[in-house]
Protein backbone atom coordinates (compact mmCIF):
# COMPACT_ATOMS: atom_id res chain seq x y z
CA UNK A 1 0.00 0.00 0.00
CA UNK A 2 2.91 2.43 0.57
CA UNK A 3 4.27 1.50 -2.47
CA UNK A 4 0.91 2.35 -4.41
CA UNK A 5 0.57 5.50 -2.55
CA UNK A 6 4.44 6.98 -3.14
CA UNK A 7 4.09 6.23 -7.22
CA UNK A 8 0.32 7.76 -7.20
CA UNK A 9 2.22 10.80 -5.66
CA UNK A 10 5.16 10.59 -8.48
CA UNK A 11 3.19 10.04 -11.41
CA UNK A 12 0.26 13.49 -9.97
CA UNK A 13 3.30 15.41 -9.03
CA UNK A 14 5.20 13.97 -12.35
CA UNK A 15 1.40 15.61 -14.23
CA UNK A 16 1.36 18.47 -12.06
CA UNK A 17 4.48 19.78 -13.32
CA UNK A 18 4.28 18.18 -16.97
CA UNK A 19 1.16 20.48 -17.24
CA UNK A 20 2.77 23.62 -15.57
CA UNK A 21 6.41 24.04 -15.73
CA UNK A 22 8.04 21.74 -18.47
CA UNK A 23 6.72 23.41 -21.30
CA UNK A 24 8.51 26.32 -20.29
CA UNK A 25 11.56 24.01 -20.74
CA UNK A 26 10.85 23.67 -24.68
CA UNK A 27 13.73 23.25 -26.56
CA UNK A 28 12.88 23.85 -30.76
CA UNK A 29 9.82 22.55 -29.66
CA UNK A 30 10.78 19.30 -27.86
CA UNK A 31 10.48 19.06 -24.60
CA UNK A 32 10.83 16.29 -21.64
CA UNK A 33 7.35 13.57 -20.27
CA UNK A 34 8.18 13.94 -16.92
CA UNK A 35 5.07 12.00 -16.77
CA UNK A 36 6.59 8.85 -19.00
CA UNK A 37 9.85 9.19 -17.23
CA UNK A 38 7.83 8.28 -13.82
CA UNK A 39 6.09 5.62 -15.50
CA UNK A 40 9.37 4.11 -16.30
CA UNK A 41 10.74 4.86 -13.50
CA UNK A 42 8.16 3.16 -11.29
CA UNK A 43 8.35 0.07 -14.22
CA UNK A 44 11.74 0.00 -13.18
CA UNK A 45 11.44 0.11 -9.11
CA UNK A 46 8.32 -2.11 -8.98
CA UNK A 47 7.99 -4.28 -12.11
CA UNK A 48 5.61 -4.52 -14.82
CA UNK A 49 2.24 -4.88 -13.21
CA UNK A 50 2.75 -1.08 -11.46
CA UNK A 51 3.75 0.17 -14.53
CA UNK A 52 0.81 -1.65 -16.94
CA UNK A 53 -1.63 -0.05 -14.34
CA UNK A 54 -0.10 3.04 -13.80
CA UNK A 55 0.51 3.84 -17.27
CA UNK A 56 -3.11 2.56 -18.02
CA UNK A 57 -4.80 5.14 -15.68
CA UNK A 58 -2.44 7.76 -16.01
CA UNK A 59 -3.07 7.70 -19.61
CA UNK A 60 -6.26 7.96 -19.28
CA UNK A 61 -6.62 11.12 -17.10
CA UNK A 62 -3.95 12.73 -19.82
CA UNK A 63 -6.80 11.44 -22.46
CA UNK A 64 -9.17 12.70 -20.38
CA UNK A 65 -7.91 16.62 -21.52
CA UNK A 66 -8.43 15.64 -25.14
CA UNK A 67 -11.00 12.97 -26.28
CA UNK A 68 -10.21 12.86 -29.26
CA UNK A 69 -7.80 10.90 -28.47
CA UNK A 70 -9.03 8.63 -25.63
CA UNK A 71 -6.85 5.94 -25.32
CA UNK A 72 -3.98 7.05 -27.26
CA UNK A 73 -1.81 7.59 -24.12
CA UNK A 74 -3.07 4.82 -21.74
CA UNK A 75 -1.46 2.59 -24.97
CA UNK A 76 1.92 4.00 -25.20
CA UNK A 77 1.78 4.77 -21.37
CA UNK A 78 1.36 0.42 -21.08
CA UNK A 79 3.57 -0.62 -23.84
CA UNK A 80 6.54 1.66 -22.73
CA UNK A 81 5.89 0.40 -19.25
CA UNK A 82 5.84 -3.32 -20.29
CA UNK A 83 8.88 -2.57 -22.10
CA UNK A 84 10.77 -0.94 -19.22
CA UNK A 85 9.44 -3.48 -16.64
CA UNK A 86 10.74 -6.49 -18.67
CA UNK A 87 14.39 -5.31 -17.16
CA UNK A 88 13.34 -3.92 -13.75
CA UNK A 89 15.36 -3.95 -10.31
CA UNK A 90 13.75 -7.29 -9.49
CA UNK A 91 15.58 -9.26 -12.66
CA UNK A 92 18.58 -6.90 -13.30
CA UNK A 93 20.65 -5.03 -10.93
CA UNK A 94 21.14 -2.23 -14.22
CA UNK A 95 24.00 0.44 -14.02
CA UNK A 96 22.85 3.74 -14.61
CA UNK A 97 24.09 3.85 -18.30
CA UNK A 98 22.27 0.59 -19.45
CA UNK A 99 19.09 2.26 -17.43
CA UNK A 100 19.27 5.52 -19.56
CA UNK A 101 19.59 3.62 -22.57
CA UNK A 102 16.62 1.64 -21.68
CA UNK A 103 14.72 4.91 -20.76
CA UNK A 104 15.90 5.90 -23.89
CA UNK A 105 14.26 2.70 -25.92
CA UNK A 106 11.50 3.00 -23.98
CA UNK A 107 10.43 6.81 -24.41
CA UNK A 108 11.28 5.90 -28.40
CA UNK A 109 9.06 2.78 -27.98
CA UNK A 110 6.33 5.42 -26.49
CA UNK A 111 7.05 8.15 -29.52
CA UNK A 112 6.73 5.62 -32.14
CA UNK A 113 3.21 4.09 -30.67
CA UNK A 114 1.85 7.75 -30.37
CA UNK A 115 3.22 8.15 -34.18
CA UNK A 116 1.34 5.40 -35.07
CA UNK A 117 -2.14 6.04 -33.31
CA UNK A 118 -2.38 9.53 -34.56
CA UNK A 119 -2.01 8.17 -38.16
CA UNK A 120 1.71 8.95 -38.83
CA UNK A 121 3.61 11.42 -39.09
CA UNK A 122 4.13 13.86 -42.37
CA UNK A 123 7.79 13.62 -43.07
CA UNK A 124 10.42 10.52 -43.85
CA UNK A 125 10.70 7.73 -41.19
CA UNK A 126 14.47 9.15 -40.59
CA UNK A 127 13.50 12.60 -40.17
CA UNK A 128 10.27 11.24 -37.78
CA UNK A 129 13.16 9.30 -35.57
CA UNK A 130 16.01 11.86 -35.69
CA UNK A 131 14.03 15.07 -35.65
CA UNK A 132 11.27 14.15 -33.42
CA UNK A 133 11.66 10.43 -31.37
CA UNK A 134 14.99 10.16 -30.39
CA UNK A 135 15.82 13.98 -29.28
CA UNK A 136 12.77 13.89 -27.28
CA UNK A 137 13.24 10.63 -25.72
CA UNK A 138 16.86 11.91 -25.09
CA UNK A 139 15.20 14.67 -23.32
CA UNK A 140 12.99 12.66 -21.13
CA UNK A 141 15.81 10.11 -20.59
CA UNK A 142 17.52 12.47 -18.79
CA UNK A 143 14.55 13.47 -16.59
CA UNK A 144 14.24 10.03 -15.57
CA UNK A 145 17.65 9.25 -14.54
CA UNK A 146 17.61 12.72 -12.35
CA UNK A 147 14.16 10.78 -10.96
CA UNK A 148 16.33 7.87 -10.44
CA UNK A 149 19.26 9.86 -8.60
CA UNK A 150 16.69 11.91 -6.35
CA UNK A 151 15.04 8.30 -5.74
CA UNK A 152 18.55 7.05 -4.37
CA UNK A 153 19.44 10.18 -2.32
CA UNK A 154 15.83 9.74 -0.70
CA UNK A 155 16.16 6.11 0.27
CA UNK A 156 19.64 4.93 -1.37
CA UNK A 157 19.68 1.21 -1.18
CA UNK A 158 15.70 0.94 -1.07
CA UNK A 159 15.29 -0.07 -4.60
CA UNK A 160 17.76 -2.74 -5.49
CA UNK B 1 -13.62 -21.15 -14.96
CA UNK B 2 -11.63 -22.27 -12.43
CA UNK B 3 -8.65 -22.65 -14.70
CA UNK B 4 -9.66 -19.02 -16.04
CA UNK B 5 -8.88 -17.65 -12.86
CA UNK B 6 -5.62 -19.74 -11.95
CA UNK B 7 -4.74 -18.28 -15.35
CA UNK B 8 -4.99 -15.03 -14.49
CA UNK B 9 -3.25 -15.02 -11.40
CA UNK B 10 -0.20 -16.80 -12.88
CA UNK B 11 -0.25 -14.71 -15.98
CA UNK B 12 -0.79 -11.15 -13.89
CA UNK B 13 1.50 -9.10 -15.82
CA UNK B 14 0.22 -10.83 -19.07
CA UNK B 15 -3.67 -10.60 -18.43
CA UNK B 16 -3.15 -7.20 -16.81
CA UNK B 17 -1.55 -6.05 -20.22
CA UNK B 18 -3.78 -7.57 -22.31
CA UNK B 19 -6.85 -6.00 -20.48
CA UNK B 20 -5.41 -2.81 -20.28
CA UNK B 21 -4.37 -2.72 -24.03
CA UNK B 22 -8.05 -4.12 -25.02
CA UNK B 23 -9.54 -1.25 -23.20
CA UNK B 24 -7.13 1.44 -24.83
CA UNK B 25 -8.08 0.01 -28.19
CA UNK B 26 -11.89 0.30 -27.65
CA UNK B 27 -11.94 3.45 -26.24
CA UNK B 28 -9.11 4.85 -28.90
CA UNK B 29 -11.81 3.20 -31.80
CA UNK B 30 -14.64 4.56 -30.24
CA UNK B 31 -16.67 7.29 -31.47
CA UNK B 32 -16.07 10.93 -30.44
CA UNK B 33 -19.62 11.13 -28.66
CA UNK B 34 -18.52 8.09 -26.53
CA UNK B 35 -15.27 9.13 -26.36
CA UNK B 36 -16.68 12.91 -25.06
CA UNK B 37 -18.86 11.06 -22.91
CA UNK B 38 -15.77 8.80 -21.33
CA UNK B 39 -13.64 11.82 -20.70
CA UNK B 40 -16.66 13.52 -19.49
CA UNK B 41 -17.06 10.55 -16.71
CA UNK B 42 -13.47 10.19 -15.84
CA UNK B 43 -13.18 13.82 -15.10
CA UNK B 44 -16.31 14.06 -13.17
CA UNK B 45 -15.72 10.63 -11.04
CA UNK B 46 -12.01 8.97 -11.38
CA UNK B 47 -10.12 12.33 -11.76
CA UNK B 48 -12.38 15.43 -10.78
CA UNK B 49 -9.62 15.71 -7.36
CA UNK B 50 -6.51 15.81 -9.63
CA UNK B 51 -8.06 17.93 -12.15
CA UNK B 52 -9.42 20.24 -9.71
CA UNK B 53 -6.06 19.83 -8.57
CA UNK B 54 -4.33 21.03 -11.52
CA UNK B 55 -6.61 23.69 -12.86
CA UNK B 56 -6.20 25.37 -9.70
CA UNK B 57 -2.34 25.33 -10.60
CA UNK B 58 -3.04 26.86 -13.89
CA UNK B 59 -5.21 29.51 -12.74
CA UNK B 60 -2.56 30.00 -10.09
CA UNK B 61 -0.19 30.41 -13.11
CA UNK B 62 -2.92 32.80 -14.72
CA UNK B 63 -3.36 34.46 -11.38
CA UNK B 64 0.24 35.69 -11.59
CA UNK B 65 0.37 36.61 -15.22
CA UNK B 66 -2.71 38.31 -14.66
CA UNK B 67 -0.85 40.23 -11.53
CA UNK B 68 1.70 41.29 -13.73
CA UNK B 69 -0.64 42.79 -16.66
CA UNK B 70 -2.56 44.60 -13.81
CA UNK B 71 0.61 45.95 -12.31
CA UNK B 72 2.21 47.18 -15.82
CA UNK B 73 -1.45 48.52 -16.10
CA UNK B 74 -1.54 50.31 -12.94
CA UNK B 75 1.69 52.02 -13.55
CA UNK B 76 -0.07 53.31 -16.54
CA UNK B 77 -2.54 54.65 -15.06
CA UNK B 78 -1.25 56.08 -12.39
CA UNK B 79 1.02 58.54 -15.09
CA UNK B 80 -2.37 58.85 -16.61
CA UNK B 81 -3.70 59.88 -12.95
CA UNK B 82 -0.63 61.95 -12.36
CA UNK B 83 -0.69 63.63 -15.92
CA UNK B 84 -4.24 64.38 -15.80
CA UNK B 85 -3.92 65.74 -11.93
CA UNK B 86 -1.53 68.57 -13.57
CA UNK B 87 -3.75 69.53 -16.57
CA UNK B 88 -6.01 70.31 -13.56
CA UNK B 89 -3.83 71.65 -11.33
CA UNK B 90 -2.97 74.38 -14.06
CA UNK B 91 -6.90 74.28 -15.78
CA UNK B 92 -7.70 77.01 -14.15
CA UNK B 93 -4.27 78.89 -14.98
CA UNK B 94 -4.50 77.99 -18.44
CA UNK B 95 -8.08 79.28 -18.70
CA UNK B 96 -6.80 82.57 -17.51
CA UNK B 97 -4.08 82.75 -19.89
CA UNK B 98 -6.35 82.09 -23.18
CA UNK B 99 -8.62 84.95 -22.03
CA UNK B 100 -5.54 86.95 -20.97
CA UNK B 101 -4.12 86.34 -24.35
CA UNK B 102 -7.38 87.41 -26.61
CA UNK B 103 -8.08 90.71 -24.62
CA UNK B 104 -4.68 91.53 -24.53
CA UNK B 105 -4.10 94.45 -26.99
CA UNK B 106 -0.22 93.24 -27.13
CA UNK B 107 0.48 90.83 -29.14
CA UNK B 108 1.11 87.79 -27.23
CA UNK B 109 3.75 84.50 -27.17
CA UNK B 110 2.77 82.29 -24.73
CA UNK B 111 5.48 79.60 -23.67
CA UNK B 112 6.28 77.41 -20.62
CA UNK B 113 9.41 77.64 -17.91
CA UNK B 114 10.94 74.31 -18.70
CA UNK B 115 14.57 75.39 -16.84
CA UNK B 116 15.37 77.17 -13.80
CA UNK B 117 18.06 78.04 -12.03
CA UNK B 118 19.24 75.12 -9.77
CA UNK B 119 19.15 77.41 -6.84
CA UNK B 120 16.95 78.23 -3.47
CA UNK B 121 16.65 81.38 -4.91
CA UNK B 122 16.84 81.79 -8.64
CA UNK B 123 16.61 84.54 -10.73
CA UNK B 124 16.82 83.28 -14.07
CA UNK B 125 14.75 80.78 -15.94
CA UNK B 126 14.63 79.14 -19.36
CA UNK B 127 11.33 79.31 -21.45
CA UNK B 128 10.50 77.57 -24.34
CA UNK B 129 9.74 80.25 -26.88
CA UNK B 130 12.32 81.72 -28.93
CA UNK B 131 13.86 82.77 -32.21
CA UNK B 132 11.45 81.07 -34.17
CA UNK B 133 8.23 82.30 -32.43
CA UNK B 134 9.49 85.66 -32.85
CA UNK B 135 10.91 86.03 -29.29
CA UNK B 136 13.53 88.80 -29.29
CA UNK B 137 15.82 89.98 -26.43
CA UNK B 138 14.90 92.60 -23.71
CA UNK B 139 10.57 91.51 -24.36
CA UNK B 140 8.70 91.86 -21.32
CA UNK B 141 8.01 88.14 -19.92
CA UNK B 142 4.68 88.22 -17.78
CA UNK B 143 1.92 86.00 -16.11
CA UNK B 144 -1.78 86.49 -16.04
CA UNK B 145 -1.17 88.12 -12.77
CA UNK B 146 1.60 90.51 -13.89
CA UNK B 147 5.28 90.65 -14.51
CA UNK B 148 8.07 88.77 -14.04
CA UNK B 149 10.91 89.74 -16.38
CA UNK B 150 12.52 90.15 -19.46
CA UNK B 151 14.45 88.62 -22.25
CA UNK B 152 17.71 88.60 -21.95
CA UNK B 153 19.36 85.86 -24.29
CA UNK B 154 17.36 84.20 -27.28
CA UNK B 155 18.37 81.06 -28.72
CA UNK B 156 16.17 79.38 -31.88
CA UNK B 157 13.75 77.53 -28.87
CA UNK B 158 14.13 78.54 -25.81
CA UNK B 159 15.24 81.51 -24.28
CA UNK B 160 16.48 83.03 -21.16
CA UNK B 161 14.45 85.02 -18.83
CA UNK B 162 15.84 87.50 -15.98
CA UNK B 163 13.27 87.58 -13.32
CA UNK B 164 12.63 91.10 -11.75
CA UNK B 165 13.34 90.24 -8.45
CA UNK B 166 17.15 89.81 -9.86
CA UNK B 167 18.89 92.76 -7.69
CA UNK B 168 20.58 94.63 -11.29
CA UNK B 169 16.17 94.51 -12.65
CA UNK B 170 14.96 98.04 -12.53
CA UNK B 171 11.89 98.50 -13.29
CA UNK B 172 9.95 101.55 -12.99
CA UNK B 173 6.36 101.38 -11.33
CA UNK B 174 3.40 103.68 -10.93
CA UNK B 175 0.82 103.91 -8.17
CA UNK B 176 -2.57 104.55 -9.87
CA UNK B 177 -4.06 106.33 -7.29
CA UNK B 178 -1.80 109.19 -6.66
CA UNK B 179 0.11 109.17 -9.94
CA UNK B 180 3.71 108.82 -7.96
CA UNK B 181 6.44 107.09 -10.06
CA UNK B 182 9.18 104.96 -8.39
CA UNK B 183 11.62 102.65 -9.54
CA UNK B 184 11.39 98.84 -8.56
CA UNK B 185 14.45 97.54 -7.11
CA UNK B 186 15.07 93.78 -5.58
CA UNK B 187 17.00 94.06 -2.41
CA UNK B 188 20.33 91.40 -1.77
CA UNK B 189 17.48 88.90 -0.03
CA UNK B 190 15.34 89.61 -3.47
CA UNK B 191 12.93 91.76 -1.38
CA UNK B 192 11.29 94.12 -4.21
CA UNK B 193 11.45 97.47 -3.17
CA UNK B 194 11.02 100.92 -3.60
CA UNK B 195 11.12 104.56 -2.01
CA UNK B 196 8.19 107.61 -2.13
CA UNK B 197 8.37 110.30 -0.79
CA UNK B 198 6.54 110.57 2.43
CA UNK B 199 3.82 112.99 1.38
CA UNK B 200 2.29 110.39 -1.28
CA UNK B 201 -0.87 108.86 0.33
CA UNK B 202 0.33 105.18 0.03
CA UNK B 203 -1.81 102.05 1.93
CA UNK B 204 -0.85 98.36 2.55
CA UNK B 205 -2.25 96.31 -0.16
CA UNK B 206 -2.39 99.08 -2.87
CA UNK B 207 -1.10 97.53 -6.53
CA UNK B 208 1.78 98.69 -8.54
CA UNK B 209 1.79 98.82 -11.93
CA UNK B 210 4.37 99.50 -14.34
CA UNK B 211 4.53 103.05 -15.65
CA UNK B 212 5.59 102.21 -19.30
CA UNK B 213 8.72 104.95 -18.44
CA UNK B 214 11.48 102.67 -18.20
CA UNK B 215 11.30 101.28 -21.69
CA UNK B 216 10.89 97.96 -21.32
CA UNK B 217 7.79 96.98 -19.55
CA UNK B 218 4.29 98.31 -21.40
CA UNK B 219 2.31 100.54 -18.64
CA UNK B 220 -0.55 99.39 -17.12
CA UNK B 221 1.15 95.52 -15.91
CA UNK B 222 0.30 94.61 -12.27
CA UNK B 223 3.63 94.41 -10.22
CA UNK B 224 2.54 93.54 -6.90
CA UNK B 225 1.39 95.25 -3.71
CA UNK B 226 2.68 97.15 -0.86
CA UNK B 227 3.61 94.82 1.56
CA UNK B 228 5.06 96.83 4.42
CA UNK B 229 5.85 100.97 4.46
CA UNK B 230 8.77 101.82 6.63
CA UNK B 231 11.26 104.40 6.98
CA UNK B 232 13.65 104.85 4.14
CA UNK B 233 17.74 106.02 5.01
CA UNK B 234 16.53 109.74 3.35
CA UNK B 235 13.99 110.87 6.25
CA UNK B 236 11.86 112.40 3.33
CA UNK B 237 11.23 109.24 1.84
CA UNK B 238 9.48 105.82 2.76
CA UNK B 239 10.92 102.55 1.91
CA UNK B 240 8.14 100.39 0.22
CA UNK B 241 8.26 96.73 0.31
CA UNK B 242 6.33 95.31 -2.79
CA UNK B 243 5.11 91.75 -2.73
CA UNK B 244 5.25 90.50 -6.15
CA UNK B 245 1.99 89.80 -8.45
CA UNK B 246 3.88 86.80 -9.25
CA UNK B 247 4.36 83.82 -7.44
CA UNK B 248 7.89 82.86 -8.77
CA UNK B 249 8.34 79.17 -7.23
CA UNK B 250 4.97 78.22 -9.15
CA UNK B 251 5.99 79.97 -12.46
CA UNK B 252 4.72 77.59 -15.29
CA UNK B 253 2.88 79.13 -18.18
CA UNK B 254 4.26 82.52 -19.32
CA UNK B 255 3.65 84.76 -22.09
CA UNK B 256 6.24 86.96 -23.96
CA UNK B 257 4.84 90.49 -24.82
CA UNK B 258 6.21 90.71 -28.04
CA UNK B 259 6.79 94.32 -28.01
CA UNK B 260 10.20 96.35 -29.02
CA UNK B 261 12.03 97.93 -26.27
CA UNK B 262 11.31 101.85 -26.70
CA UNK B 263 14.77 102.77 -25.51
CA UNK B 264 15.85 101.43 -28.86
CA UNK B 265 14.79 104.09 -30.82
CA UNK B 266 16.13 106.71 -28.10
CA UNK B 267 19.56 105.02 -28.05
CA UNK B 268 19.90 105.36 -31.75
CA UNK B 269 18.97 109.12 -31.31
CA UNK B 270 21.74 108.96 -28.72
CA UNK B 271 24.36 107.26 -30.45
CA UNK B 272 24.28 109.76 -33.28
CA UNK B 273 24.27 112.57 -30.79
CA UNK B 274 26.87 111.30 -29.31
CA UNK B 275 28.73 110.84 -32.92
CA UNK B 276 27.70 114.51 -33.96
CA UNK B 277 29.58 115.68 -30.34
CA UNK B 278 32.56 113.58 -30.92
CA UNK B 279 35.33 114.73 -33.28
Amino acid sequence: MKKIVLWVFIILFAITLQSTIIPYLSISGIYPDLVLASIMVVALWYGRLAAIWGGFFTGLLLDSWAPNTLGMQSMALVTAGVFVGMFDNKRINSGPFAQFFLFLLGSSVHNIVVYIAVGGYGGSLVSLLFGQVIPSALFTSIFGMAIIFLGHQVHPYGRR
Amino acid sequence: MHWLVEYILSHKNGTSYFVAMIISLMLFNSSSTQKQQVAQTLGQTLFSPVQITINQVTNIRNIFKENDQLRSRVSVLQLENAAIKEILAHSDELVRGISYRDTSSYKIIPAQAVVREPTFLFRTIVIDAGKNDGVQPYMPVATVDGVVGKVIRVMDRTSLVQLIRKPDEFVSIVHRATGSVGILNASASDKLQVEYRKSTDLKLNDTLFTSGYGGIYPPGMSVGYIDKIEDAQNPLYSLITVKSAVDFESIRHLFVIAVNTQWEAYQIELDSLMREVEP
